[in-house]
């Protein structure tokens, strides 16, 4: 029987090096990828989920078990990438490729959809399209979508976890949207998405 | 996914632009399951209990539970029962008329200094007093009174935009 996230602390308080390896290998992916959308770069992002991790494991005490762990944890790695970010005012630059390479790949996204052969490469490429734009949000908006569609939240739990009220993560989910449809709507010719 | 990719993001694309958040909010969801999550490496998890073993956990405990703390005590115990035992060993029947008037010099010695202590207080006490008073009548004029008011009307203003500036609604953590 897989243990609960209760036992898990409770153990891990008690000393459990193997429940602190249970809880970084149930979490460990909801952490790195909200931390890597923020920072954008591996080694940082490695290095602040390990942060969390281990900020996580001295405070044991502090975790409420009414509070989900999951959102305990990315509280956690919230806090410690805003830090992080406040130092650092990364450069704003774009993940990989250009404005124009990206143009090229959605032509030819439409070219395999108008012949219908590959809905792999439509998927990537769309994948791919969205991930760029999402690289380009600003890092409240990228977080609230990580969270929202990635980690499935609530906008309650995302305002929790983010310090902010309800109204503004709405808010801030509606401009993301709004902006990566736009960015869609740039990158391919009008009428693509007419059907 | 079964569903043509490109279908899912027109459909996205036509609720956004209607303006139906919990249409646009369920289309997204869909386009965005494409977008493949990042993963750590495969030793992440060793990586941290590695580390994690050298670390102490930060308990919310009492304050008995600051070692140094109970260093102390245990020290100044120590050196209570040392001292007793000296006292005892150097006179095994205590002499008690000495060992009383020895209690009341210190008792009438501390009173006094206490005094002393209660003096100085109240002449301090007295000196700020009328400091006060000659504030006071300073602060009474016309112009003065002004000028407090439009330094606490600045100091209001300044607060509303600070919260507003440092408020997460506005902070801007972009790149």
């Amino acid at each position: 029987m897989t243990p609960t996230d209760s036992d898990l602390v409770a153990r891990a308080r008690g000393g459990s090096q193997s429940a602190c390896r249970d809880i970084v290998c149930r979490y460990e992916r909801p952490i790195y990828n909200l931390i890597f959308r923020m920072v954008r770069d591996r080694s940082a992002a490695e290095d602040l989920a390990q942060e969390t991790f281990l900020k996580a494991f001295t405070r044991l005490d502090t975790y409420e078990p009414q509070y989900k762990l999951l959102n305990w944890l990315l509280k956690i790695a919230h806090n410690t990438v805003i830090d992080y970010l406040r130092v650092r005012r990364l450069p704003m630059v774009p993940l990989e490729g250009s404005p124009s390479d990206e143009r090229r790949s959605a032509l030819a996204l439409i070219d395999g959809a108008a012949a219908n052969p590959l809905r792999n490469l439509e998927r990537a490429e769309i994948a791919r399209i969205l991930e760029h734009a999402l690289a380009r949000l600003r890092a409240e908006y990228r977080q609230v979508v990580v969270l929202r569609y990635h980690e499935d939240l609530s906008h309650e739990e995302i305002a929790g976890i983010m310090g902010i009220p309800v109204g503004t993560v709405k808010s801030y989910l509606h401009r993301a949207r709004a902006e990566l449809a736009e960015h869609l709507r740039n990158v391919l010719p009008a009428g693509t998405w007419n059907g | 996914m079964n569903r043509d990719p490109l279908d899912e993001a027109r459909r996205w694309l036509a609720t956004e632009g209607a303006e139906d958040s919990a249409a646009a909010d369920a289309a997204f969801r869909q386009v965005f399951r494409l977008v493949p999550r990042h993963e750590p490496p495969a030793a992440f998890a060793d990586r941290v209990v590695g580390t994690a073993r050298g670390l102490r956990p930060i308990r919310v405990g009492t304050l008995w539970d600051v070692v140094w703390l109970r260093l102390l005590v245990s020290f100044a115990l120590l050196l209570t029962g040392v001292a007793a035992l000296g006292l005892f060993v150097a006179s095994p029947v205590p002499d008690v008329p000495s060992l009383v008037s020895m209690w009341a010099g210190v008792v009438s010695r501390g009173a006094v200094r206490l005094r002393q202590l209660l003096d100085l207080g109240l002449s301090v006490w007295m000196m700020c007093s009328q400091v006060g008073e000659a504030a006071r009548a300073v602060v009474a004029t016309p112009p003065v009174r002004l000028g407090l008011f439009l330094n606490g009307a600045l100091a209001l203003v300044a607060i509303c935009g600070l919260r507003r500036l440092l408020s997460p609604g506005e902070e801007k953590i972009s790149w």
